[in-house]
């Protein structure tokens, strides 16, 4: 009789639990990173009657978790991928929507630009075209500055973000550290939720930076970074911090500080937020910079050059339209020696927007790519009698290098930021050709010459007038002044080319003994435009890559390319957004609360518990009728 | 599967944000017109299209160079015209003033319309384009080319412009007046022929040719009657050709054919010397003061036609000289037209070009709105459904 109540009594506690168990995974259906519960019931050891074992009631054997380790980890892992691609997206995002627009982009103020030398060609000596030119000239530089300017505080951003998320990085770690001291001295009767909340602590570490978790048999987790740097050992975390990178102190990078030193990790992270900032900064933001600083310093070299080949309103040969700055050399924060660098561009057409790291082995220079780490061949010792030649540098170190030094070049890093248009006047806008033939006013034939081409432009006397006088038809001689630098006299052909002070010119026809032909500097205020002419064109001429890439070119690839890492990252983050949404519903599908599962268990315990106490009380009728009999 | 509540919330939330997203970047697109927004839209198609439009920039630059080269060449063509119409007055006037019933009171009127010609002429030469620049001063716009000072000197040089009108295409805007005005060649264009001063025959040259076949020797030659019916031909002191003369028949030596009529004095020169250049406003001065001298005299009368047959020789190398650069511009004019054709073709191509890359395609567009609006709407009944079915409301 006693055994129909301890049966019924145990049935009727094991029902409470499961509807205990029941109302916890209703209440926390909503909660973030529950893992529902789930009861397990176990006979309760029955008492043997000879031959025959009667049953002895339930017991409640264990409250488990229903759970995957790898389900949850998979979802972990496409978090931080997730995460990684987000923020690498809304920074690609950005980049596009500052240089991708074809209206508003640096294309169309260089486009602006060209148009205006078109105008100024139309009209040379209008004094309101030529300030017109200075202004779109300002105005591009300007456009170009800002670009810069708008790229670098993207640079700043990425910092703070950085910083922040260092922040961010030691808080979880340090509550992971808690979690895991107090799961270590709980043993085995670890409570479901701190266990639930050790793996939402690690999801949202894995949302900020990739990492690799290693079980311990006490329960704890530890936690893995970069290349094997620990974050989390046991109940300890390790601090990540933010440290000044070895060659740029306004830039950051990311460092375990394990106590004693800090340890660089930037290269070695990939996923997380973070792991999207370092490769957004190192393969889309540096080399969108490093674009744009060939664009000007091209663009600067290619009009200079023209510009150099003309003649302004002064008859003055031209200087240079624009100036950008020269490439940036820096230290490594860990060289020992003392040697700084210097570097000038030799050939802007040889640029190919990428950083040079230079290393000293104690005797000997070695040129590597930045981006790729691929030997760069280079002549030269790096000293001033020779320098370090390389893709269009010219590099000279001073005295001091020590072996292991580094330095970091960088061509056209501030490239951009430095374009200013240096001319000041209107008048100094070279659009005339330098030179100008004339017919002597006595000729007697009716021989004609053509403009003078300029092959020299540095020639000291290219601008000195002089005379080519025909002392017989089939001969002449040239000279400046009353008679200077006499040449000749030399064979005469009609059409044929006379050269002289840096320039050539043909004279055609049948001259006649004592014809004279002047060749002189373009005079003031000339309304020649055929400077003007060249340097309309120059932008769409092929000049970089060999002479296959135009500054033209060069814009729309820059647009092109940025435009593609954002498409392709917005993509990205579509695959991973539904490879983490798939890995969600995984976990779920284990671990997640379905209510009407929970209804059912419900109405089937609420039943086990009716019929516990329903048996209670049929135990008891039996006992009743039984003292009745015997009381009677 | 087995599924859990809330994954029904987060899946309908995923998929509606992604539709809603989608639907966003289409509205974008539908606002705007354009099926790029950004280069991330179509990378490669925002490259081209940022080239093409580059390209159809210049096109626009090259209109308005054709532009300004044509405005600038007919002015120069209209001052051409009227340069042409001035001199073809004033050989009017010669043919005039040659008619022996000339009085020398007609023929100081003469002068006076002529030195009025000249005058204009001097005008025309020195004409402006609308921005205030000279058209015939070569490339020294600014200053007046021509200015009169007993002769007129020229103070341009001898530069002329071209403009860019396609990529690989420049037309000359204009020509230097040194070359217009200046440089004419004098007499036939080959040699001229003038009478000494002192002359005392009334033999005057009627035309002067290069002789059929014979090219003339350039030089500077002595014709001398050395009686009314012979004649020798000498080069520095030295007798090359001799022969003889009667009035009305030709005088041939060194590629040289000289008419002449009237009978010569002996010892009456003429000089034969190759082609130089002469001004046109020089060759109106000397018609002018070929109209003062003094006919009085039958010596006079023949010294008046001799001179003014170089008059008229020289004239007509102007006129000729002038309808030459008319025919130039034309031709440029024309190669401007032409080549303003050519680039509205090309111009349209590359809009099209465009407009395929860059331009949305309003059908497609509005009918994906559509098809995102329904599916939007559907997904949402979707979830209403299915969260209204619970367990816990049939208990």
């Amino acid at each position: 009789m006693s055994g129909m109540i301890t049966n019924s009594l145990s049935a009727l506690l094991a029902a409470q639990r499961a509807l205990q168990t029941t109302s916890n995974n209703i209440a926390n259906a909503n909660t973030a990173g529950y893992v529902r519960q789930r009861i397990d019931f176990v006979e309760q050891p029955g008492t043997p009657l000879g031959r025959i074992t009667i049953g002895a009631g339930v017991a409640v054997a264990d409250v488990s978790r229903v759970y995957d380790q790898f389900l949850t980890e998979n979802l972990r892992t496409s978090t931080s991928t997730e995460q990684r691609y987000v923020a690498y997206s809304n920074f690609a995002t950005r980049l596009d929507t500052l240089l991708g627009n074809p209206d508003t982009g640096v294309n169309a103020s260089v486009q602006r630009f060209f148009d205006q030398v078109e105008a100024v060609g139309r009209d040379p000596t209008s004094i309101a075209q030529r300030q017109q030119l200075l202004l779109e000239g300002d105005s591009l530089a300007s456009r170009l500055q800002q670009l810069d300017s708008q790229l670098n505080s993207l640079g700043n951003e990425i910092d703070g973000r950085l910083s922040n998320a260092a922040d961010t990085i030691n808080l979880l770690t340090g509550q992971i550290a808690d979690v895991n001291a107090e799961i270590r001295s709980a043993g085995s009767t670890a409570a479901p939720n701190l266990l639930d909340k050790r793996d939402e602590l690690l999801k949202a570490l894995g949302g900020q930076i990739d990492i690799t978790t290693v079980s311990q048999r006490d329960g704890t987790v530890n936690i893995l970074v970069g290349s094997g740097q620990s974050l989390v050992l046991g109940n300890r975390a390790t601090r990540l911090t933010t440290t000044p990178d070895t060659f740029d102190a306004s830039r950051l990078q990311l460092a375990v500080d394990n106590g004693s030193n800090l340890q660089n990790i930037s290269t070695k992270v990939n996923g997380g937020i973070v792991g999207g900032l370092l490769a957004f900064r190192n393969d889309v933001l540096d080399s969108t910079r490093q674009d744009l600083g060939q664009l000007a310093a091209g663009l600067a070299d290619v009009f200079n050059t023209q510009h150099r080949q003309g003649a302004d309103l002064n008859g003055a040969l031209g200087g240079n339209f624009f100036t950008t700055t020269t490439p940036l050399s820096s230290t490594a924060t860990t060289n020992t020696g003392s040697a700084v660098l210097s570097t000038v561009i030799t050939d802007a057409s040889r640029l190919s927007g990428r950083d040079y790291e230079l290393r000293f082995n104690g005797s000997a220079w070695s040129v590597l790519d930045r981006s790729t780490g691929a030997l760069v061949p280079a002549s030269g010792t790096g000293t001033a009698a020779s320098p370090l030649l390389f893709n269009g540098l010219s590099v000279t170190a001073t005295a001091g290098a020590a072996a292991g030094d580094r330095f970091l070049v960088r061509p056209v890093a501030n490239a951009a930021s430095g374009f200013r248009v240096s001319l000041d006047a209107p008048f100094e806008i070279a659009l005339a050709a330098p030179l100008v033939a004339g017919i002597g006013s006595a000729n007697i034939s009716q021989a004609t010459v053509s403009a003078p081409t300029v092959t020299d432009i540095a020639n000291p006397k290219l601008q000195t007038t002089a005379t080519i006088v025909f002392d017989s038809p089939n001969s002449y001689v040239v000279f400046t002044g009353g008679g200077a630098d006499l040449v000749g006299p030399l064979p005469y052909t009609s059409g044929g080319s006379i050269s002289f002070a840096g320039w050539t010119v043909q004279v055609n026809g049948q001259p006649q003994t004592g014809d004279r032909f002047l060749v002189s500097s373009a005079p003031p205020g000339s309304g020649d435009n055929k400077n003007a002419l060249a340097l309309a064109s120059v932008g769409q001429q092929g000049f970089f890559s060999g002479g296959t890439q135009s500054i033209a070119d060069l814009g729309a690839d820059i647009v092109a390319t940025v435009g593609a890492t954002a498409s392709r990252a917005s993509k990205e983050v579509q695959v991973q957004g539904s490879l983490r949404e798939q890995a969600e519903v995984d976990v779920e599908s284990v671990s997640g609360v379905n209510l009407d599962e929970e209804a059912a268990n419900m109405l089937r315990y609420q039943q086990a518990y009716l019929a516990a106490s329903k048996f209670i009380s049929v135990a008891d009728n039996l006992f009743q009728n039984l003292l009745q009999i015997v009381g009677r | 599967m087995r599924v859990s509540s809330s994954v029904y919330q987060l899946q309908w939330l995923a998929s509606i944000q992604r539709q809603q997203a989608e639907l966003a970047a289409t509205q974008q697109q539908v606002s705007t017109g354009r099926r790029i927004n950004t280069a991330a839209d179509d990378p490669a198609g925002a490259a081209q299209a940022i080239l093409l439009q580059q390209g159809l920039d210049r096109l626009k630059n090259y209109g308005a160079n054709a532009e300004t080269a044509k405005r600038r060449l007919g002015l120069e063509e209209g001052s051409l015209s009227q340069a042409n119409d001035a001199l073809n007055r004033v050989r009017e006037l010669a043919v005039q003033a040659a008619n022996g019933t000339q009085t020398r009171e007609s023929r100081s009127a003469i002068a006076a319309e002529a030195t009025e010609l000249l005058t204009g002429l001097l005008n025309t030469a020195n004409s402006q384009d609308g921005e205030g620049r000279y058209l015939f001063a070569g490339n020294l716009v600014q200053a007046r080319p021509f200015v009169l000072s007993g002769t007129v000197q020229y103070a341009g040089d001898s530069g002329t412009r071209l403009q860019r009108v396609a990529d690989a295409r420049t037309v000359q805007e204009g020509d230097a007046g040194s070359a217009v005005f200046m440089r004419i060649p004098s007499g036939n264009g080959t040699y001229t022929v003038s009478s000494n001063v002192g002359n005392a025959g009334t033999a005057s040259w009627t035309s002067a040719t290069v002789t059929n076949g014979t090219p003339f020797v350039s030089g500077t030659y002595t014709l001398a009657f050395t009686s009314p019916t012979t004649w020798e031909a000498s080069s520095a002191g030295v007798v090359i050709a001799a022969g003889s003369y009667a009035p009305g028949t030709s005088i041939s030596f060194q590629g040289a054919t000289i008419e002449f009529q009237g009978t010569p004095a002996a010892g009456d020169q003429f000089t034969v010397a190759s082609a130089r250049f002469q001004d046109v406003f020089k060759t109106v001065q000397d018609f002018i003061t070929t109209l003062g001298t003094d006919t009085a005299a039958p010596a006079g009368r023949s010294t008046f036609q001799n001179q003014l047959n170089s008059n008229l020789q020289n004239l007509d190398q102007a006129l000729q000289h002038l309808s030459n650069f008319r025919s130039q511009v034309g031709a440029r004019l024309a190669t401007i037209d032409q080549q303003t054709d050519n680039n509205a073709d090309v111009q349209l191509e590359l809009k099209r070009s465009l407009s395929v890359i860059r331009d949305l395609d309003y059908a497609t567009a509005i009918s994906q709105l559509e098809i995102q609006l329904t599916s939007l709407a559907a997904a949402q009944k979707a979830y209403a459904r299915t969260q209204s079915l619970s367990l816990f409301d049939v208990l």
